[in-house]
């Protein structure tokens, strides 16, 4: 049986983690979803994740504040972060490394840049 | 019966918990289609989709997210509800903070059961405490027991209990902390000192001001019938009075993460608590 | 009650608990003077109780200088203080109206989408000139976001337009969003629009797929009918809620559109290998739309000895929807040897 690996969007458009859900599951990736940096953080320690796409503009925790309680655990320092947010700004994307993530893609989002960022650092198989 | 679709289902079990921290999975579709039905009938709709619209965007004083909390929540109250959460308790949270306590020299702890109604829950929480930390006798421990009602607390004070209440209670425990002939249990006197019940409103800020220095709040089930902004306050006025280091626990399908982000969520083996840092 | 200038002094001292309940005084006040000072004191704040404090204060406070201070949060550069400040503007809505158009009309791109984040989800006649601007802004996710909004609304004056960003060279993002829009504010023209642009659903990558798919539930005909219940076995496990559910739609629509032996095939295999069993219970729920044909109640008769509880309360739903002679009887029998409760309440019909 294939044993996929899991990734959790946080996002609180239900519209965008729809879009990324089947953009992932298509690429054959497993998908959990939240609605906001608390809401993922909760998903988080309840199921095992291999990587973590996560907005920054949500309101009940942003994608920066997430970011910092998931890497203060030590059990996640080494889980992949990637940042995909509306924000362009260098100062938004330097902002986003500090907290803590590996990568920053802009949205819109092609299906394309989606799964190949995600393959750079998280093979599906 | 409301042809509640998969989809809608999954749409307002979403909905109800972002506005009520409340979490129903895919085992609960039955439940909540009826439910959802009762609601329509009541509000003379015949379209599902019409009552998702409604409760996600036509219903700014959350009047009827209200209506269909009371339909899907029960106010049934009886010890020993929900064991899993009381296990995170008894065996991570409340070690925890008496060991930092013995190493500070301290010997007090004071927990409160906010929303007491007939007090099992104080009770339990009095069981518990005794069980894990027999020595709490020789410190300065209280249960303090709140509620709106003068009848419940007057229920909390006489401390009687029928079967239905302490089916739960595991049979050591029964022994131990209650006497009781089968039909009628009443808790030991030992037990009872440490439950104190009190008068309180939630809603009452300066009360709720005077009420600090606390180690564990537990609020179960009884927020998700407040609306959003009294809630929140509510819970605002939790974390201050809690000490460092202290835990909340709302109902174990309500999320406090979904009201605010003061406090840190933290894991033990397979259960998620929030604690005040 | 403590004073104003006893709030705004204890906001700046070394106690947590003292700068919240400060905070939460000064909301109860509600005085245009303590807007400044709440203001100023959010950026240096650490603490997470007193900057929700601060933002409940500003929620509280009915004047005008909370929503302009609120506003002005817009722009800074902590993302919690931004998207608070959303939150407490949304609350307002519609009086953060007029101050939201002027950010529509000046501020950035990234401004510009919160606003529209404000707006989410807000029931209002009076943000038609901050959405009319939104559909044609140069920023991508200004438009999407407005659709996004329009649609969750079923803002219907706004269809047309809607229906013109679908392009074939539209931004998948966009495309994706509009799809979604006109599950609640489409008509016939909708789906001509749609179809266009997406003729074949066969070739169609998954994502756009399960969009198209909820405006085909919505708007579909016949014809969209049989084209999903040929997808119904060929695309991936995931899509399949998304299938059902969009034929359940049409079909509640347009009861001539049949099952062909293929979908009721589709649709048995489905039930008995299917995965997860929330799917196996939406494909005895579709099946049941067909309950009168002797062979599917024959089916659905013998999913109520299934291992699977979701599908024996399907079945059991399905089954008291019909009106086939000596099924009571058949539902009755089996309660004998039912032991879930709910199922037990489905077979009471």
């Amino acid at each position: 049986m294939e044993i996929k690996k899991t990734i959790l969007i946080v996002d609180d458009s239900e519209f965008v983690r729809n879009y990324h859900s089947y953009i992932l599951e298509q690429a054959h990736y497993q998908v959990i979803t939240a609605v906001d940096g608390n809401d993922g953080l909760e998903k988080l320690y309840t199921n095992p994740c291999d990587l973590v796409l996560t907005d920054i503009n949500m309101s009940n925790m942003d994608g920066y504040e997430f970011i910092r309680r998931v890497r203060a655990e030590a059990q996640y320092s080494g889980l992949p972060i990637i940042i995909v947010s509306t924000e362009s700004e260098a100062k938004n994307k330097m902002k986003g490394f500090d907290a803590g993530a590996n990568l920053y893609i802009v949205k819109p989002s092609t299906p394309e840049m989606m799964v190949e960022n995600i393959r750079m650092i998280l093979p599906a198989n | 019966m409301a042809d509640l679709s998969v989809e809608q289902f999954q749409k307002l079990s979403q909905h109800i918990y972002q506005k009520l921290g409340l979490y129903f999975d895919d085992k609960k579709i039955y439940f909540l289609k009826t439910r959802v039905a009762r609601r329509m009938a009541a509000l003379g709709l015949d379209k599902a989709q019409d009552y998702l619209f409604l409760v996600a965007y036509a219903d700014p004083e959350g009047q009827e997210m209200q209506a269909l909390a009371n339909l899907i929540t029960t106010n049934e109250t009886y010890m020993f509800r929900e064991y899993d959460q009381l296990q995170a308790f008894a065996n991570h949270c409340l070690p925890e903070v008496l060991s930092a306590k013995q190493a500070r020299g301290e010997k007090r702890l004071r927990i409160w059961s906010a929303g007491c109604s007939s007090g099992e829950e104080a009770y339990t929480l009095a069981m518990i405490l005794q069980e894990v930390f027999p020595q709490a006798q020789s410190w300065d421990c209280e249960i303090v027991a709140t509620d709106i009602d003068e009848n419940m607390l007057a229920k909390v004070r006489a401390g009687r209990y029928g079967q239905r209440s302490v089916n739960d209670v595991p049979d050591e425990y029964k022994d131990k902390y209650l006497t009781g002939n089968g039909e009628e249990y009443v808790v030991r006197k030992r037990t009872a000192a440490l439950v104190q019940p009190v008068h309180l409103n939630l809603h009452d800020r300066m009360a709720m001001r005077a009420m600090r220095g606390f180690d564990f709040i537990f609020c179960r089930n009884v927020l998700i019938y407040f609306d959003d902004l009294s809630r929140k306050s509510v819970v605002d006025q939790f974390y201050a009075a809690l000490n460092p280091g202290g835990y909340i626990f709302l109902g174990h399908s309500e999320s406090v993460g979904r009201v605010t982000t003061a406090f840190k969520l933290k894991r033990f083996e397979n259960h998620l608590v929030y604690r005040k840092e | 009650m403590t004073s104003l200038t006893e709030c705004i002094e204890k906001l700046g001292c070394l106690d947590e608990t003292e700068r919240a309940y400060a905070a939460e005084d000064l909301g109860y006040l509600n005085v245009p003077e303590a807007v400044p000072h709440l203001l100023e004191r959010l950026p240096r704040e650490s603490s997470m109780a007193v900057r929700e404090a601060i933002f409940q204060a500003l929620t509280r406070m009915d004047g005008e200088p909370a929503i302009e201070g609120s506003v002005h949060l817009l722009n800074s550069d902590d993302p919690q203080i931004r998207n608070q400040a959303v939150v407490v503007l949304r609350g307002k809505v519609p009086r953060s109206i007029p101050f939201l158009n002027a950010v529509m009309r000046d501020g950035n791109k990234d401004l510009r989408k919160l606003v529209l984040d404000a707006l989410g989800g807000v029931q209002t006649d009076d943000a038609r000139e901050i959405y009319t601007a939104a559909l044609s802004d140069p920023d991508q996710n200004v438009v999407i976001t407005a659709v996004e909004n329009l649609g969750r609304i079923r803002a219907k004056e706004f269809r047309t337009r809607i229906e013109g960003l679908l392009q074939a060279d539209s931004h998948p993002m966009l495309t994706g969003a509009c799809l979604e829009a006109l599950v609640g504010i489409g008509e016939a023209s909708s789906l001509d629009a749609i179809r266009r642009i997406l003729p074949d659903l066969e070739a169609l990558p998954d994502f756009l797929l399960a969009a198209c798919l909820k405006a085909i539930g919505a708007l579909g005909t016949a014809r969209e009918f049989a084209e999903v219940g040929n997808l119904l076995l060929v695309r991936g496990h995931h899509l399949r809620p998304a299938m059902l559910n969009a034929l359940k739609a049409i079909y509640s629509r347009c009861p001539s559109a049949g099952p062909d032996k293929k979908l009721l095939s589709a649709l048995r295999a489905l039930i008995e290998n299917g995965d997860p069993p929330l799917c196996r219970y939406q494909a005895v729920q579709t099946l049941g739309l067909w309950a009168d044909h002797e062979d599917v109640s024959a089916f659905l008769v013998s999913c109520l000895s299934s291992g699977e509880r979701l599908v024996r309360l399907a079945a059991a739903e399905s089954l008291c929807r019909t009106e086939q002679p000596g099924l009571k009887s058949v539902l009755a029998a089996r309660a004998f040897d039912e032991s879930d409760e709910e199922v037990l309440q489905a077979l009471g019909c």
